[in-house]
């Protein structure tokens, strides 16, 4: 049996000189497997660090829990219900040291049969990631997905 | 000046009991101002909780640092590229130019709309992202870069343009009421 467990902690100064921190403590128990990967993105690459729908055999193939982290600036595409008509796809600016963290899979697909944007879609699976290094240096990146 | 913080600890126990930890710090000094907002999400709803095109004035009208977090599970929706489109009053106007925003107008035949109101749309090069927030699971971006006009292209979302996330709306997806807080800074 394996476990997650992300504790997460913001501190910010306003704007008078006023602090305020909180931290938030989850844990994912009762996953089949956890799995660090550790990926180097060249200067100005764009791979797929995940894609088991094109990857056969590739595991894990579903994710529970997952965490995005890099020593230097990413762009991340994830694609939601990758292999259907209506897939759509997220993107998101990692930066430096700031760790993505997601407790779900869940995302919304084929928005564009609907006038509601995402809502107006079917919630589906977020089945891949591709990053892209934006031509500034080699990144590091760590992915940790529990399953 | 302000400034914003974030420290992150992942602790995991794989498949065979071996353990793995590992701790990241960011630290942005230098901005504008950051804001706390806590928002109460009712059982089923769904509402925008920032939305500074639509909403004139709203603070931060822009933010280069985003929090997330909630006690329980809500869907989130950011666009990116949200930009408003006014139709006016007594305008003349082509359905087919609207057909990617919120307004949906499908005739059957020649017709003719009046519109006797002002509506904001998104633009035909909004996109939308998605993700399911889970409880005490901070979702938290240090960027508000994203990409826009998806569909102008083969390549999926890097085929489109780099722009910004404009506007966040939620879903609580009808199992409890939901405390949400959030942290933004510009």
């Amino acid at each position: 049996m394996s476990s997650f467990k992300v504790v997460t902690t913001i501190e910010t100064v306003g704007i008078s000189g006023n602090k305020k921190d909180q931290s938030w403590t989850a844990v994912t128990a009762s996953l089949t497997d956890v799995v660090w990967s550790n990926v180097q993105v060249s200067t100005s690459a764009r791979i797929f660090i995940w894609n088991p729908t094109v990857w056969p055999d590739f595991t894990p193939t579903a994710y529970a829990t997952l965490m995005l982290v890099a020593n230097g600036t990413l762009d991340v595409e994830m694609g939601i219900q990758v292999g259907d008509a209506a897939v759509e796809y997220n993107s998101f600016r990692l930066v430096k040291d700031t760790p993505m963290v997601l407790g779900s899979n869940a995302g919304y697909y084929d928005h564009a049969s609907t006038t509601d944007a995402a809502f107006g879609g079917t919630l589906g699976t977020i089945n891949s990631i591709r990053v892209d290094e934006p031509g500034t240096e080699s990144v590091n990146l760590v992915m940790v997905m529990g399953v | 000046m302000s400034s914003f913080k974030v420290i992150t600890r992942v602790e995991t126990v794989d498949d065979f009991g071996i353990e793995a930890s590992q701790s990241w710090v960011s630290e942005t000094g230098s901005l504008d101002n950051v804001m706390w907002v806590d928002a109460l999400i009712t059982q089923g709803a769904t509402k925008y909780v920032w939305n500074p095109i639509d909403w004139a004035d709203f603070k931060p009208s822009s933010c280069s640092k985003l929090v997330m977090t909630a006690d329980g599970d809500l869907d989130v929706e950011m666009t990116t590229h949200k930009t408003p489109h006014y139709i006016r009053e007594d305008t003349i106007i082509s359905v087919d130019t609207y057909y990617q925003g919120y307004v949906y107008i499908v005739p059957t035949a020649t017709v003719e709309v009046i519109v006797g109101v002002t509506m904001t749309v998104g633009d035909g090069y909004s996109e939308y992202n998605s993700f399911r927030l889970v409880e005490d699971t901070p979702f938290v971006l240090g960027s508000n870069l994203s990409y826009k006009d998806h569909a102008a292209t083969t390549d999926a979302a890097f085929g489109g343009t780099l722009d910004v996330i404009g506007s966040i709306m939620v879903s609580e997806p009808s199992t409890a009421s939901v405390n949400l807080t959030m942290i933004m800074s510009n």
